[in-house]
């Protein structure tokens, strides 16, 4: 009895050591009030507000990538595109995006133009048109993904960058859940697993994305992507970090394709946020009507100096 | 006792199960190890901090405003020899941007020059034309664009509403751009637009003189964009963009025709359809001793399917005669011969990147009702740089000698193409 006794209670002490063993994994869990879902929301409010009334010019760097100096840099000559876009937020709480990108540079493809609509609401599919000069006509653009492991989205002006990276909102769409909390290159972050509800999975080439979430600032630091296999396939990785008008936001995003070692580099060189963009000039007629289109980017840019 | 150091291991290693998913996720907080060099110590990261240091962009080199492009271009023939059938090299200089605050304006000058060697040597002279040159103002809601450039009508390239541009048809699907005043109306999501054409080109053979008539063109789109699909309405006075030969006075003919239209494409589950349908009037045609017109109608139905990088599009495309009679004839080099009631053109094409690198290539199939036609076109494209392409494609058709496309049978092209752009 007293053998049983014993037992039962060293049995018990196991158990409140097993139990302590994991609540003090899980004690990291605690250390944020925020469920998974909360700092996702914040995040996109976040992320919402660098887009909302934005005029930017970015320089889109693509090439196959190698390691020099403790720099990656690239290993053969680079794509390099200068592009302008202007973007706001729209529609039921301004959760939605109409956004243009504008081709400057190389000169064989300037003018090429590309039309977004971002919608939060995860039955409407986003939009996308593209102007093809030489055939005087606008092009909307669907992609379908398929269950394939090597399906992706349509990549935008042939970079490693693809039109579901660029996505905001859908939250609907995903399940997440926090995997880890603790510092990462000197921030407090949060990894947040977000996993594509099966009506999204369809439409997604990614399986599954974990997001680095500083969770005092609210912006994504870092996101690694999957393929439906569970096989690591891509990376973002934000650089230079910086507080413009009250919104932190990188000033440089890395694409790492990390089967084919490309990388797709985007530097912000001009961001300008509470610019006057009028929402009729984010419609087809900015592809298709070339007057319209450089009189109201004049007025950006003059709004932007 | 060993039962309980045995209970013990157990429970421990019950208590690590629990907690192990999160001692392993602990490594999710170190940096990957992708980064190895004497700057890996993230400790010391900032905010100002880069992991990828690239090139600058030279945006002010001299003559940026100048767009320059050479293009040399040769085709043989595989089945005679590999004879030589084109060698030309084409020079474009051009200039594009704002004239005044509401103005924009664009001007391309092509140089050719046809090498002996080229097929249109001797008919052909090199010269220099403008292959691009329009003036643009927009104001309010309007817009008008006066000059040579082209208009897009209709959903599918080559269908049945893509009857503006003339093309150099199903071996050389290249549209050419005219001389065109049009004015646009841009609505909430919709748009009206207008286009008159004083001299329309005409493709004719040179073996037949084509009766001059100076005809003109006009037509009117009325689109409509909507969340998942647009819309767009058509109607307009045309001429054909290939002359048909009078049989009874051999001479050809381009006479207009009335045309009413609708294309629409719409998404479904990621597909990407397309539809056009026009009905043609007074369109001119040959029966048994007398030249006619008769009313036709056209229509295609199209599925684009984009998969990253990869791109699909069938197509069928159809022509019906509406006043049929047997005796309609179709016009060839060597003769006439019986017209369909109603043609079909079913088209399969597939265009890809080769892996991750600069090559991408493309496949296309277009079969004739009855197999009259069989064309196969195969391409490969390197993208050596931003500035310079090289495409090389192969074309083969098959055809029935009695039939309309006779004079395409046998027909082998190898094309090598490359570009230079500054």
């Amino acid at each position: 009895m007293n053998r049983l006794l014993l037992n039962a209670n060293y049995s018990l002490l196991f158990v409140l050591i097993s139990a302590f063993l994991s609540l003090s994994s899980f004690q990291v869990y605690a250390e944020t009030d925020l469920s998974a879902r909360e700092i996702m929301e914040k995040q996109d409010e976040e992320r919402r507000k660098s887009t909302d009334s934005a005029f930017t010019r970015m320089k889109l760097t693509t090439c196959k990538y190698g390691i020099s100096g403790g720099k990656v840099k690239c290993a053969e000559k680079a794509r390099i595109k200068l592009v302008e876009s202007a973007q706001i937020n729209t529609g039921e709480n301004n959760k939605d995006t109409k956004s243009i990108a504008i081709i400057l540079q190389p000169s064989s493809e300037k003018g090429i133009g590309m039309l977004s609509y971002s919608y939060d609401d995860s039955d409407r599919d986003n939009e996308t048109w593209l102007y093809l000069s030489a055939l005087g006509k606008v092009k909307r653009i669907s992609v379908r993904n398929s269950d394939d492991e090597e399906t992706e989205s349509a990549s935008i002006f042939g970079t490693e960058m693809t039109t579901e990276d660029q996505e905001t909102g859908k939250l609907d769409d995903y399940t997440y859940e926090i995997l880890d909390q603790g510092k990462f290159r000197g921030r407090e972050v949060v990894v947040i697993e977000s996993t594509p509800k099966p009506h999204r999975l369809s439409k997604s080439s990614y399986g599954k994305t974990l997001s680095w979430i500083d969770t005092e600032r609210f912006i994504t630091l870092k996101v690694q992507m999957f393929d439906k296999y569970n096989n690591p396939i891509k990376k973002l990785e934000v650089g230079k970090v910086e507080k413009i008008n009250d919104v932190w936001m990188g000033r440089s995003l890395t694409f790492f394709n990390t089967v084919s070692n490309r990388l797709t580099n985007m530097k912000l060189e001009a961001i300008n946020f509470d610019i006057d963009i009028k929402e009729d000039f984010l419609t087809q007629r900015a592809l298709t009507d070339q007057a319209f289109r450089e009189k109201f980017l004049k007025d950006l840019r003059k709004q932007a100096k | 006792m060993a039962k309980l150091i045995n209970k013990l291991i157990i429970y421990i290693f019950v208590g690590l199960a629990f907690s192990s998913f999160v001692l392993a996720d602990n490594s999710l907080l170190d940096d990957d190890a992708l980064f190895e060099g004497p700057d890996k110590d993230f400790d010391s990261w900032t905010d100002d901090a880069d992991l990828f240091e690239g090139d600058e962009i030279n945006s002010t080199g001299p003559f940026a405003w100048l767009n320059i492009g050479v293009t040399q271009k040769w085709g043989f023939n595989p089945v005679n020899d590999w004879s030589t059938t084109k060698e030309r090299t084409e020079l474009t200089f051009g200039t594009t941007g704002s004239i005044s605050d509401t103005g924009y304006g664009e001007l391309e000058f092509k140089a050719t020059k046809y090498w002996p060697s080229d097929s249109y040597h001797l008919t052909k002279s090199s010269d220099i034309d403008i292959e691009r040159a329009f003036f643009q103002h927009s104001f309010d809601h309007w817009s008008a664009k006066l000059g040579r450039y082209t208009i897009g009508w209709g959903e599918l390239e080559g269908g049945a509403l893509d009857v503006v541009n003339p093309s150099g048809g199903l071996t050389d699907p290249s549209i050419t751009s005219q001389w065109l005043m049009s004015a646009t109306r841009y609505g909430d999501r919709s748009d009206i637009s207008v286009f008159y054409n004083p001299n329309p080109s005409i493709t004719n053979s040179t073996l037949v003189t084509l009766k001059d008539e100076r005809h003109r063109e006009f037509g009117l789109r009325y689109g409509l964009n909507r969340e998942g699909g647009d819309m767009a309405f058509y109607a307009g006075q045309l001429t054909p963009n290939n002359a048909v030969k009078n049989l009874t006075d051999g001479l050809a003919y381009a006479s207009p025709y009335d045309l009413l239209g609708f294309g629409m494409n719409k998404v479904l589950n990621g597909y990407l359809l397309k539809f056009d349908i026009a009905y043609k009037r007074n369109f001119q045609h040959n029966r048994l001793g007398q030249f006619v017109t008769a009313d036709r109608v056209d229509w295609d139905l199209a599925v684009d399917i984009m998969e990253g990088d990869r791109q699909w599009l069938f197509s069928i495309n159809s022509q019906y005669w509406l006043d049929f009679f047997n005796d309609y004839l179709t016009p060839t080099l060597l003769g006439s011969v019986s017209s369909e009631k109603n043609s079909m053109t079913y088209m399969a094409n597939v265009s890809d990147k080769i892996g991750e690198t600069d090559w991408s290539w493309n496949l296309s199939n277009i079969v004739v009702t009855n197999n009259d036609l069989l064309l196969i076109t195969a391409g490969l494209n390197w993208d050596i740089s931003d500035n310079l392409n090289a495409k090389l494609s192969a074309t083969k058709a098959n055809a029935k000698l009695d039939r309309a496309f006779s004079l395409l049978d046998d027909y082998q092209r190898v094309n090598l193409e490359v570009k230079f752009q500054y």
